[in-house]
């Protein structure tokens, strides 16, 4: 009589508990609650635009041709101080591709 | 969903077939000669009908399709002058690899959803090119004419004609605009399926399993395109309650009368899946807070043991990317379950005076339901009055009848 073996091999399947599905969804929510708070608002930039040295030098009038020239966007958060607003700009994923500047609005009133 | 049906599975192994095979042709033949890649795999698959009704199905029926597209181009380009110095050196030693069919169905899903094509072209475009449809079913499915659809498509062929659109995956800096665009177009695309009333179920589950299929592959060639994740997500809730939203005689039910058993649980799940996944970069966009909203809908045991409280926070957050009033409405009536009632109502009534909502018969239904749940039988009243006066459609017109009586 030979001897066999049985491999299990687990498929990748999902968990299809409703407890499991809940937990995740609860994970989203405090997740994105999160952010959101933070999360003013944030918007592209089209690529045309000027850029003003002075009153009467525009420097490019775009497309911007160089990578450095191109100001992509901007992001508007709420933090409590500098410190936090940079440690939330780290978290940016478009710091791999772009520089950034962070800093504070003065309000309007 | 029964997608088991022998017909319709080869009619999806030609269909996407096709679409692999034109996009790696085009590969070869620049974008511009697309025409000329999908008449050769047109032929192609009209050889291999015959051939295998006769019952000689080779072995591996997807590689049989590959390597005689081949040899017809090889064909093709030896009667025309024209490309012998472009394609046929690449060709001839072109390997149809995995990796190069879908390395070419990537950089066809950018061409088609490229931003200089419009979007009526871009959906059509998508369902020709990447999905393989006939005009004919294109036409069937978008509600309109093959005339129109034909249109469409020239519009779009002379754009790849012009040599404006690359046929590559954008990188770095270009990508993530260009992967929006992306996005838009299999979003419209899901929508076309997913909304239109109209066309045949089946074609229309079809559209929305194809923009699922796309989108998945974009997932795969970029896992760490969060957004990507969230649209996904958002995509396979809502299709898991495909079934229930529409009844035998085709007119949609609200939410609130939904059958729950008949929701795809393993679509639930593989969607909750994506939604948890896209946590991985903190960004938080549209297609996070629609996933968020409708994964919401889709745990919860009934309609009111729903967490409104939940929803109406995540409308309050995507009213800074969406400021349509479609939006206003829906926030409202997450509020009014979230049990701020007065609240909801005082808000909803102070947009009366606005464009959007002061002919709209869904604006007054809403209205009319949050007053008879308020007890102002009185008002409800007045405002199914109005509901039914601006109401275009008689499902509609019956439903408020309906909620009247009740």
């Amino acid at each position: 009589m030979k001897q066999y073996l049985i491999l299990l091999k687990g498929k990748g399947a999902l968990d299809y508990s409703p407890e499991e599905l809940q937990r995740r969804l609860e994970a989203y929510r405090e997740w994105a609650f999160n952010l959101g708070e933070r999360y003013v608002t944030g918007q592209r930039l089209e690529r045309e635009g000027a850029h003003f040295i002075d009153k009467n030098t525009i420097k490019t009038d775009g497309p911007f041709l160089e990578a450095k020239e191109i100001i992509a966007g901007y992001v508007i958060f709420r933090a409590d101080n500098l410190e936090e607003a940079i440690e939330i700009t780290k978290t940016l994923p478009l710091i791999d591709y772009f520089e950034a500047f962070v800093r504070p609005l003065i309000p309007a009133d | 969903m029964n997608h088991s049906n022998t017909n319709q599975l080869a009619e999806h192994f030609f269909r996407h077939n096709y679409a692999k095979i034109v996009a790696v042709l085009v590969r070869y033949f620049g974008l511009d000669q697309v025409e000329i890649a999908e008449d050769i795999v047109q032929d192609t698959l009209v050889e291999a009908m015959e051939k295998w009704s006769l019952g000689n199905i080779p072995q591996n029926p997807g590689g049989w399709l590959m390597d005689v597209a081949k040899k017809k181009t090889i064909n093709r380009l030896k009667r025309d002058q024209l490309f012998q110095s472009r394609v046929i050196p690449n060709l001839s030693q072109a390997s149809f690899s995995p990796e190069v069919e879908t390395d070419s169905t990537l950089r066809m899903i950018f061409a088609c959803c490229h931003p200089s094509l419009p979007d009526e072209s871009q959906v059509a475009l998508a369902l020709k090119t990447l999905c393989g449809l006939s005009i004919t079913e294109i036409a069937h499915a978008l509600l309109t004419n093959e005339a129109t659809i034909n249109k469409r498509l020239y519009r779009a062929k002379q754009k790849f004609r012009s040599g404006s659109i690359p046929f590559d995956i954008p990188t770095d800096g270009e990508l993530p605009n260009r992967l929006d665009n992306v996005f838009t177009t299999l979003y419209l695309l899901f929508n076309e399926g997913y909304y239109s009333l109209h066309a045949e179920k089946m074609i229309r589950i079809d559209l929305c399993f194809e923009a699922i299929r796309l989108l998945k592959e974009v997932v795969v060639a970029f896992p760490s395109s969060s957004k990507a994740k969230a649209l996904l997500a958002l995509m396979l809730l809502n299709i898991a309650r495909f079934e229930s939203r529409i009844d035998s005689n085709r007119t949609l039910v609200v939410l609130a009368e939904q059958n729950r058993a008949a929701w795809d649980q393993s679509l639930v799940a593989e969607g909750i899946d994506y939604l948890y996944q896209s946590m991985e970069e903190n960004q938080l966009s549209q297609y996070h807070l629609q996933a968020g909203i409708v994964a919401e809908h889709c745990l919860a045991k009934d309609f009111r043991s729903t967490n409104w409280a939940s929803i109406y926070r995540q409308y309050t957050l995507l009213e800074m990317l969406d400021d349509s009033m479609t939006l206003q409405l829906n926030k409202a009536i997450a509020r009014f379950y979230a049990n701020e009632k007065e609240e909801a109502l005082a808000g909803l009534l102070s947009l009366k005076s606005n464009p959007f909502m002061n002919e709209n018969a869904l604006y007054y239904i809403t209205l009319a339901v949050f007053c008879s749940e308020l007890g102002q039988k009185e008002q409800a009243a007045h405002f199914f009055e109005t509901a039914l006066k601006y109401s275009k459609s008689d499902t509609e017109k019956e439903l408020i009848r309906k909620k009247m009586s009740g």
